[in-house]
């Protein structure tokens, strides 16, 4: 049998980890939790982008330019998240997902 | 590799057009450094300073128009007709933003100064957004837009209902970029490394289910912005939970932005799969002018309503992106400036009676033209114009966009267009029978005459009336039209791409 590392591994790697991530974010009750399965579904795009420079695009690695970006991004957001759950900490005392209902037809 | 000298370099970056965006960028810290070294005394010049950028920034839109080399950066931004008419509307909505937010700030006691600078910084990520050809520029404009608005839908944040918008749009909106981020790491990989829209074309022509893979990845992404069914369980809470003049910007500029990637990213990266994503296209654009429509009707809250129907005219909007043809296009644009207008003017009325009642249940505002005939005019006008009555504005643009779609033959989304349309007017004519023939509400009766001198509040007066005069005589300039038409045939991406043109597809 063949181990060495294909591109296949990859990509099947950064699947199952987006689908962790998607079953995270919609499972989650705690937001922070819910923060933390977006990095997830990010880290798995990085995967999918450093995978693809490696095999596809070596000479330009330009997938390795874009996921300093998505790092980058991700980041901040990540910041504004948690400067955000901050502040509905503060005005209700809890960070679970259910609880936060005010807004509902 | 040849090795260009340092003249060279700059002369090929083309920087000239992002001259709109550098004034935006240099306005913005401007408004920073005036708040940091003068503080409190100035904070009523802020808005001026800001206003004065944006309208600097528009002006220098103008001379890029007939600028022949449209690439720039090397390809990553591209400044043609098609991406300069969305930056003027995203500038132009902006602008009308702070004319509505002054006062809302001022009576809030937030701080003005970060408003202003984290709202120019989302107009600087949709200009971009407008431009950009390649993805990582993309995605970098795409999140400076979106996490400067997840920001601002947060801004009161003693407000327990903004602090659940925000939390909502930044869960939702960064699940949404990951997935469009997913898709475009899977066009990376499938174009064998090439970052560049027009380059990843030609290579994915070929291939059949990961290309469909990765369109519909990319789609569920850019639908997001657009709020588009079933995408858009966050545009109620976060238009009702929000600060009135962000969602003000939110359902105009931040959708402009999404409709121009939508456009760009779907035509030069897609020609190939036109057939595929007209059709999804027009799925979602069925889907929203139903949902948003019907559901609009149940609504109690003017700005949950308004959030319904900001979701039900980007249905509208997306039949000339379901037909894709360059008439198509064209009233597009068209539509999306006279809904810039309207729902502009639509939300100025709502932060108006906000500042001076502190509700915003539809039922408060009965008997309204009793007290306050100015400002019943102007949100009957735009009520009426977004639900589409002749002479205003809405009208004009349904009728450009319909016929586009009778032309392209797309029969089925133009008649739930129609029909969508007549039961639409149900529920905007409910609010201005509300207003003129009921008697007074309770909070109606303590209604007191606008003072248009406290401050803030003629920054509001010159929103209106802008706003007003724009819903009712935009309709009746048709050079506009014939202005988009000729934008549309100057814009390379969408004249030559063969298929795009020639594909008729009624689904």
């Amino acid at each position: 049998m063949n181990f060495a590392l294909n591109l296949n591994y990859f990509l099947v790697l950064a699947a199952a980890l987006f689908c962790v991530g998607i079953y995270g974010l919609i499972s989650s009750r705690n937001v922070v939790r819910v923060l933390m399965s977006i990095e997830l579904m990010l880290n798995a795009v990085n995967v999918n982008l450093l995978a693809f420079s490696n095999y596809i695009d070596p000479q330009n690695i330009r997938g390795q330019l874009f996921t300093i970006f998505v790092i980058t991004v991700a980041a901040a957001e990540a910041a504004v998240g948690l400067a955000i759950i901050l502040a509905i900490y503060r005005n209700r005392q809890t960070i679970d997902m259910e609880r936060f209902n005010l807004l509902k037809w | 590799m040849e090795v260009l000298s340092t003249a060279d370099l700059i002369e090929s970056l083309n920087l000239g057009l992002l001259a709109p965006e550098y004034i935006v960028t240099g306005t913005l810290i401007i408004l920073l450094l005036v708040d940091l070294i003068w503080g409190r005394p100035v904070a009523n010049k802020l808005p001026w300073i800001g206003l004065l950028g944006l309208g600097l920034a528009s002006l220098a839109l103008i001379p890029i128009w007939s600028v022949s080399n449209t690439d720039s950066f090397l390809g990553a931004f591209t400044g043609d007709p098609l991406g300069l008419l969305f930056r003027g509307i995203i500038l132009i909505s902006a602008a009308v933003t702070i004319l509505m937010s002054e006062r809302y700030i001022y009576q809030s006691g937030t701080a003005p100064a970060e408003f202003f600078v984290i709202l120019l910084t989302a107009t600087l990520g949709g200009m971009l957004l407008s431009g950009s050809s390649e993805m990582v520029m993309i995605f970098v404009a795409l999140e400076t837009l979106s996490i400067a608005s997840y920001l601002l839908s947060g801004y009161t944040k003693l407000d327990v209902r903004s602090n659940e918008a925000a939390l909502k749009y930044l869960l939702l909106g960064a699940a949404s970029s990951a997935i469009f981020l997913y898709g475009m790491s899977l066009l990376y990989g499938l174009s064998g490394g090439e970052t560049k829209l027009t380059e990843i074309a030609p290579k994915i022509a070929t291939m059949g289910f990961p290309s469909i893979l990765a369109l519909v990845l990319v789609i569920a992404g850019i639908s997001f912005k657009l709020a588009a069914v079933p995408f858009h369980q966050w545009t109620p809470d976060v238009y009702q939970g929000a600060p009135t003049p962000v969602v003000g910007f939110l359902s105009v500029g931040s959708k402009a932005a999404g409709f121009a990637l939508a456009i760009r990213f779907m035509t030069s990266a897609f020609p190939d799969f036109a057939t595929q994503w007209h059709t999804i296209f027009a799925v979602l654009g069925i889907l929203s002018m139903i949902l948003g429509n019907v559901v609009a009707i149940a609504q109690t809250s003017m700005k949950r309503m308004l959030a319904y129907s900001s979701i039900a005219q980007a249905g509208y909007v997306m039949i000339g992106l379901a037909i894709g043809t360059p008439d198509g296009y064209a009233s597009m644009i068209y539509y999306m400036l006279i809904y810039l207008f309207m729902n502009m003017g639509a939300f100025l009325g709502v932060v108006l009676f906000g500042l001076k009642t502190g509700t915003d249940e539809i039922s408060a505002y009965a008997g309204l033209y009793q007290k306050d005939p100015f400002l019943t005019l102007c949100l009957s006008l735009c009520l009426f114009s977004l639900a589409g009555f002749p002479p205003l504005a809405g009208f004009f643009g349904k009728l450009y966009l319909f016929w586009a779609g009778i032309q392209a033959g797309a029969y089925t989304l133009v008649f739930v267009g129609l029909v969508t349309s007549v039961a639409s007017i149900y529920y905007y004519v409910r609010v201005v029978k509300l207003m003129v023939v009921k008697e007074p509400s309770e909070v109606v009766q303590k209604y007191t005459p606008t003072d248009w001198t406290l401050p803030g509040m003629r920054s509001l007066q010159i929103g209106l009336v802008f706003t007003l005069v724009n819903t009712v005589a935009l309709g009746l300039a048709s050079p506009i039209l014939n202005f988009t038409k000729d934008s549309i045939q100057n814009t390379p991406i969408l004249t030559t791409a063969p298929l795009a043109k020639a594909e008729k597809n009624a689904p």
